[in-house]
Formats: structure tokens, C-alpha cells, sequence
């Protein structure tokens, strides 16, 4: 029976991980509809919705510090524990991410016209997005290949953001030599969209994180941490 | 005295204690252990695990050959220590036992004092001085962390100390006659935590100069003390040799991890 309730305990400890990754995928999916359509919801429920994010992150912690301290366990059901632990402090990050998006989304799409492609930023944000969702997934059903995916697919994110980058700063620096007086709400509106590339990018970067730990509690191999 | 375990240069790698090759055990006709092989290196501690009834006693046994009180024990395979095969006739076991000392699962001093327990062994190989008797005693009651608890007690019963004292006064009378090895049968199951404690802080400094090698059902002592860890399963093969960590973190075998994970066993 206590085995019986522990390997409850284990399976519970990754639904619950599995549960919080689909919301904090659902929130950066909404995040990123936000930035494109401003209007389509009220993104003070997002600050609302924040606080149940962290208490499934709390309550992830928990059962994991439980299961640490009350049933030392080993191998493979090390490796879950492990893994868990510090992807649910990924997937908290990823939800503060799509936090800060939603809160300026207002401002950054009065301000893509400072991209000559804004579309840009969109397939940014879905490129995240789709590294996050197979992230979740591959962690959900061991899959080592769908990780393994995952973390080849940022060398694109990281080039889009790049390149992205380097047209605004070039907006910028352009803007800048053609008039003595740099206008604020060029300057503001350009750092804005800066600021929603890097959150963008960090996603992705959370998603590797993820990917990374889902290959060491599949294979033991912590080479991709 | 003059062992006759000398280092004659065998085929056994630098550093290794053991060297068990094809080894497999019989009590009558029932078959305990199944072709173990492995190396034991020198100055480290290897921890022997596996479910009841898997040979790990057994196994320990051998490496001083004290399965011979079994009549219808019986080993096959080779066991080298140092240049010599101790499976082979002619080995003088009563040297072979001075060299590699046992502890057992519950502490059994002799009904003497503390220091005749001590002083007990090295009197019958021979040490009559009392200057070098004593030096004897106060040097393995030191090296089992003993020493400062009962150097104002030496010639009380050693029946009076607790349980853990009583298991340290044991290794003491193992390191007694300076061996090489001390064989550890599950030395803490019939002690608390904090006797447990002072134990396994005790095995971690024997490595520096003693190979150790213990046989526990308790995973996480296994965890906490080993360098190496063998995982023995039933049948008596041997299904797992690895640095401790690798067998608790990310074993190879498939029944290695369901034994340490509990699935079963």
C-alpha cells in the first residue's frame, strides 16, 4: 500500500507539472493574440490568473520536497523528481513572460510600425509557443527524440530574434543620425519591442530548459542542462 | 608474524583488494551465488545490495572464507588477495582472517573487558608486552572513534557499553590486528540513528587506510557511505557493478533500477 501510494504520488507529481505547462502555454498563446489584437480580452485577468500559476508552482515544490525527504528516492524516480522541480520553475517563468507581454500588448501594437516586417514578432512568439507545447508534451510522454527536437529547433528563434534585433537597433541608430532630438515615443516604442523580442526569445530558451531536463530524466544524460 | 599474503605480483589491476573471477557458491546442492565476478579496489568502501536471500552474506563470507564453518558449503571460481588465490588449498585461513577482518550485524563483544576485547586477538597471535598490548588498544579503540568514550573504562564489562559503543568495540577488535580489509555485515541494522550515525562517519575515515567492504539493506546507508555499490538479485547473480551514485541516479539494468526504486524485491 505505501508503495502503491507513492508511485500515486509520482504520477500525480507529473500530471500536475503537465497541467501547469498547458496553462502557462495557454497564457503565452493568448499573450502573443494580445500583441496583434489588443482588444481581444482584458489583460488585467492576467495578473488575476498569475497568482493560480504560482500556486501550482508552490504546490509542485511541495510534493516534490515531500517526496525528497519522505521517500529518498532513487534513479529513474530521482531523475522525475529532479526533473520536475526545476521545470516547473521554467514553466513560472514562461507565465510571468506572458505576464509582461500582455501588460504592454497595448503599447507594443501601437508600435510595430517600427518594424518593416512585423510579422516578424509573431512568428517569433509562435516559435516559442511550439518549442513550449513540445516541450510539455515530450516531458508529459518521455520522449527523448521530441526533446531532443525542441532544443535544435531554438537555433531558428535565436536567428529570428536576431535578426529582429538588429532591424530595431538599426531603426534606431538611423533615427537617431537623422535627427538631433531623438522623439520619445520612437525611443520608447523601439525599447518596447525590444523588450517583447527578449521575453519572446526567454520563452524559448525556458522551452530548451525544459527539453533539457525531460532528456536527463529519460536517459540520465545531463549534457543538454 | 610473517603472512603469507604477500604481494607476488598476480594479474590484478594497481589498487585492487579482490579480485573475484567466475565465482558461484553452493550450500549443498542449492546454488547461492552465480558466476560473480568483479574487482574490489583497495581503500575505497563497496557496498554489497540486494534483496533477502540474493548471496550478499554469503558472498561476504567468502572474501575470509568463514563459510567453511558450513559443512556442505562449497565455492567455485577464484578469489584473488593479494597474489593468491584464497579458494585454494593450502590457504592459511587463520591468516587470511587476520588480514581481512569481519564485523556482523549484531554487536558481539566477548563477555570480557573492554580492553581484553580489544587486547583479545593480537595476545593469541603472540604480542605479550603489555606496553606494546596496550599501545595495540589504545590505537584501534582511536581508529573506531572509541577511545575518548572509554579510556577512564578499560577494565569494565564491555557488556556495559550501549549498543553502538559495543559495535565500535567490534571494529576496534577488527583493526586490532591491523588487517587489510574489514568486511561489514550489515553493521548498523541493530543500531539507532544517531549509533548509525557515528558508524557510517566511521566507515567513511576507515577508507583512508582500510578496504572496506559492507553488505546493507539499507539502500540509502548504501547511498550515503559506498564509493561502488553491487547489486546482487536473486539467484545470486550479480546484475550491476558502478560507482555508487551511477547505480542510485541512473542505473543500467532494468531490475536494478525496479530494486532500488522498490518496484520490487
Amino acid at each position: 500500500m505505501v508503495r502503491e501510494k507513492y508511485r500515486q504520488q509520482l504520477v500525480g507529481l507529473q500530471e500536475a507539472t503537465v497541467a501547469m505547462g498547458a496553462d502557462a502555454a495557454q497564457r503565452l498563446e493568448r499573450a502573443i493574440g494580445l500583441l496583434r489584437s489588443p482588444g481581444a480580452e482584458d489583460a488585467r485577468a492576467f495578473v488575476d490568473e498569475d497568482e493560480a500559476i504560482d500556486h501550482q508552482y508552490l504546490d509542485i515544490e511541495r510534493r516534490c520536497l515531500d517526496l525528497f525527504a519522505l521517500q529518498q528516492p532513487v534513479a529513474g524516480d530521482l531523475r522525475l523528481i529532479a526533473a520536475s522541480f526545476k521545470i516547473s520553475t521554467d514553466i513560472e517563468r514562461v507565465a510571468d513572460l506572458a505576464l509582461n507581454l500582455a501588460q504592454y500588448a497595448q503599447d507594443l501594437h501601437a508600435n510595430l510600425q517600427f518594424l518593416p516586417e512585423p510579422d516578424g514578432l509573431f512568428s517569433l512568439g509562435r516559435q516559442a509557443l511550439h518549442m513550449l507545447q513540445r516541450a510539455v508534451h515530450a516531458y508529459a510522454t518521455r520522449d527523448e527524440d521530441a526533446a531532443l527536437h525542441v532544443i535544435h529547433a531554438d537555433e531558428q528563434a535565436d536567428q529570428l530574434f536576431w535578426d529582429l534585433t538588429h532591424t530595431l537597433v538599426s531603426t534606431l541608430m538611423n533615427t537617431c543620425r537623422a535627427r538631433a532630438d531623438l522623439p520619445e515615443d520612437t525611443a520608447s516604442g523601439i525599447v518596447g519591442l525590444l523588450l517583447a523580442l527578449r521575453d519572446l526569445e526567454r520563452a524559448a530558451d525556458h522551452a530548451v530548459n525544459i527539453a533539457a531536463r525531460t532528456i536527463y530524466m529519460c536517459t540520465g544524460q545531463s549534457s543538454f542542462v | 608474524m610473517v603472512s603469507q599474503f604477500q604481494p607476488a605480483g598476480p594479474a590484478m589491476e594497481m589498487g585492487t583488494a579482490f579480485s573475484v573471477q567466475h565465482l558461484s557458491f553452493f550450500y549443498g546442492q542449492e546454488r547461492v551465488l552465480t558466476d560473480v565476478s568483479l574487482d574490489i579496489p583497495q581503500r575505497r568502501i563497496t557496498s554489497i545490495v540486494g534483496p533477502s536471500g540474493c548471496g550478499k552474506s554469503t558472498f561476504l563470507r567468502v572474501l575470509n572464507r568463514l563459510y567453511e564453518v558450513v559443512p556442505s558449503a562449497r565455492a567455485v571460481g577464484q578469489v584473488w588477495f593479494e597474489g593468491r588465490d584464497i579458494l585454494a588449498r593450502g590457504t592459511d585461513v587463520v591468516d587470511l582472517r587476520r588480514r581481512v577482518g569481519m564485523v556482523f550485524q549484531k554487536p558481539n563483544p566477548f563477555p570480557k573487558s573492554v580492553y581484553e576485547n580489544v587486547a583479545y586477538a593480537p595476545r593469541i597471535h603472540g604480542v605479550r608486552k603489555r606496553r606494546v598490548l596496550y599501545d595495540i588498544v589504545a590505537r584501534a579503540l582511536g581508529q573506531a572513534a572509541l577511545w575518548e568514550e572509554v579510556h577512564t573504562r578499560l577494565g569494565k564489562s564491555a557488556f556495559d557499553l550501549s549498543g553502538g559503543q559495543q559495535q565500535r568495540l567490534c571494529i576496534a577488535r577488527a583493526l586490532a590486528m591491523e588487517p587489510k580489509v574489514i568486511l561489514m555485515d550489515e553493521p548498523t541494522s541493530a543500531l539507532d540513528p544517531t549509533a548509525t550515525a557515528k558508524i557510517e562517519d566511521l566507515i567513511t575515515v576507515l577508507k583512508d587506510t582500510y578496504t572496506v567492504v559492507i553488505v546493507t539493506h539499507n539502500m540509502q546507508q548504501a547511498a550515503r557511505v559506498s564509493d561502488l555499490a553491487a547489486v546482487f538479485l536473486t539467484g545470486g547473480e550479480m546484475v550491476e557493478y558502478d560507482e555508487t551514485n551511477r547505480i542510485f541516479e541512473n542505473p543500467n539494468d532494468k531490475r536494478v533500477e525496479d530494486y532500488v526504486t522498490g518496484k520490487f524485491g
